[in-house]
């Protein structure tokens, strides 16, 4: 069926699947076929935060006393999760809003990929505060060929699923040549290029994320770059939740009550999705290898972080009902639990009081050493 | 809050069968119960809403602190905000718990002498 943004054929939205069916008319929540989509609205717009509220001022003197090898961990973590946000904050828009069949289900998409915005904007106040010229940053995004060679898998299955809709849209199922290219769509192909899809952002929303999160909370173990590892923290609780959302649509899907074609084509990708679950490990554990070329930092090295990697991997595996890879283990960075645990988030920055926290940025702690040379 | 602990009994959490928390109310959550006895579970938000600690309860019931927003099967649980409402037997391994030996009756000093048949029994 051919998109609209106001289809004017009456139906009743609870008796639709989530995707393919007929698109979203009223934007009613009053009915809801999964009140989970509700829920997950209500407590991401619960967590917003701005970026501005975190003082990173003190991140600044912390970067430019790290060695060298450390700051080119620093950075280049900050640099893929730009590139991972830049992706987030935009394709679940265009990919799957055209798809999409439930109003509940609609507005979540919109919410989740919105404050992907918001962390892409964070990291623009981080980096602007710790180098002088953020354009070094923000430039070799596309010029790094490690950033770019997980780039390209990360965006592919949004790209596919993009095209394919497009080709549907316009000239229905069918063997179509567009620019000299012979493309087939069918309903049953875009349900596949969807269901890759899902798996391909769970994937990225549980595995990909966490390399860099533990990186930020090492430097924080240390006492440094506390401010980054604040707003790390709220993006982290951000993403926690939207890869339940992305664990609850897979549920769905697999399920077949939804959809039984779904179901099916679930069973059939079943290959796939490990696949790309592995790789996307891979990907990460050769990142690993990047972040420490030049040496460790205190805390962290390839080797833990690798195994960190392949026991989140696991974990989130098992979760959208995946066979597990890597052999069992227990979590290699137990200390990541005291970053990830939601309620230790300072809330509002009157209520607690955290070591990065300044009021109007100055610090008014006098130590009783700086009296010394005083004579009366 | 204080009369339930005389009426109510506390419940015990074993794990595969093997009992290891008397849940006595001094912990707030399961969560929190099972990592005083460093059994190994993992967590991450410690809310509810990553699904991170997701259990599978073998037998016994739970009640909720907060409403779970994780995806939960009839016999799953999310420890970090539940606790328990019976005795519950979670499918957790005891790798590395300080366990509660169970009491072991053996019969090597009850052997049965030979017995020998009374007069009136043949």
């Amino acid at each position: 069926m051919a998109y609209s943004t106001f289809c004017q054929t009456p139906n009743d939205s609870t008796k639709e699947p989530m995707f393919f069916g007929q698109s979203v008319n009223v934007a009613r929540y009053d009915q809801q076929k999964y009140e989970v989509f509700e829920k997950l609205i209500e407590k991401q717009l619960s967590f917003f935060w701005r970026p501005e509220e975190v003082d990173v001022s003190r991140d600044k003197i912390d970067f430019g006393a790290l060695p060298e090898h450390e700051q080119h961990i620093f950075i280049s973590n900050l640099k893929y999760q730009t590139l991972l946000d830049s992706i987030q904050g935009r394709s679940p828009n265009v990919a799957f809003l055209p798809l999409v069949s439930l109003p509940e289900l609609e507005t979540w998409i919109e919410t989740w990929s919105f404050s992907e915005t918001i962390h892409s904007r964070s990291y623009t106040h981080i980096i602007r505060n710790i180098v002088n010229n953020p354009s070094v940053v923000f430039d070799d995004i596309v010029e790094n060929e490690h950033i770019l060679k997980r780039a390209g898998d990360i965006a592919r299955y949004y790209d596919d699923l993009i095209k394919l809709t497009q080709v549907h849209n316009l000239h229905g199922s069918g063997t179509h040549v567009i620019n000299g290219e012979k493309i087939t769509v069918n309903l049953r192909i875009l349900k596949k290029s969807l269901y890759l899809c899902m798996m391909s952002v769970n994937a990225l929303e549980a595995i990909r994320f966490y390399v860099s999160f533990a990186c930020s909370f090492a430097f924080a173990e240390r006492r440094l770059m506390e401010g980054n590892a604040k707003i790390i923290r709220l993006i982290a609780r951000d993403e926690a939740l939207h890869l339940n959302s992305t664990q609850h649509i897979l549920s769905l899907m697999q399920g077949g009550k939804d959809d039984p074609e779904m179901a099916e084509i679930a069973i059939e990708c079943q290959q796939e999705a490990y696949d790309l679950f592995v790789k996307a490990a891979e990907q990460e554990k050769e990142w690993a290898k990047y972040l420490f070329k030049d040496g460790s930092m205190i805390g962290l090295n390839e080797q833990i972080l690798c195994q960190y990697v392949e026991y989140i991997t696991n974990q989130r595996m098992k979760s959208v009902h995946l066979p597990q890879p890597y052999e069992e283990s227990s979590n290699p960075l137990p200390w990541m639990k005291n970053w990830l645990e939601s309620d230790a988030v300072q809330v509002a920055p009157q209520e607690v009081e955290v070591s990065s926290y300044l009021v109007g940025q100055i610090d008014s702690s006098v130590d009783g050493d700086e009296f010394l040379d005083f004579d009366l | 809050m204080t009369y339930k602990k005389f009426f109510k009994k506390a419940p015990i959490v074993s794990l595969k069968g093997q009992p290891v928390i008397l849940f006595d109310g001094k912990h707030s959550s399961l969560l929190e119960a099972l990592e005083s006895k460093k059994v190994k579970v993992f967590s991450e938000c410690r809310n509810g809403f990553c699904g991170a600690c997701k259990t599978t309860v073998i037998s016994g019931e739970v009640s909720y602190l907060t409403t779970p927003l994780a995806e939960l099967k009839a016999n799953e649980c999310l420890p970090c905000c539940c606790v328990p409402e019976s005795d519950l037997n979670l499918k957790l391994s005891t790798k590395g718990v300080e366990v509660v030996a169970k009491r072991q009756y053996t019969e090597a000093n009850t052997s049965v002498p030979a017995m020998t048949k009374l007069a009136h029994e043949s």
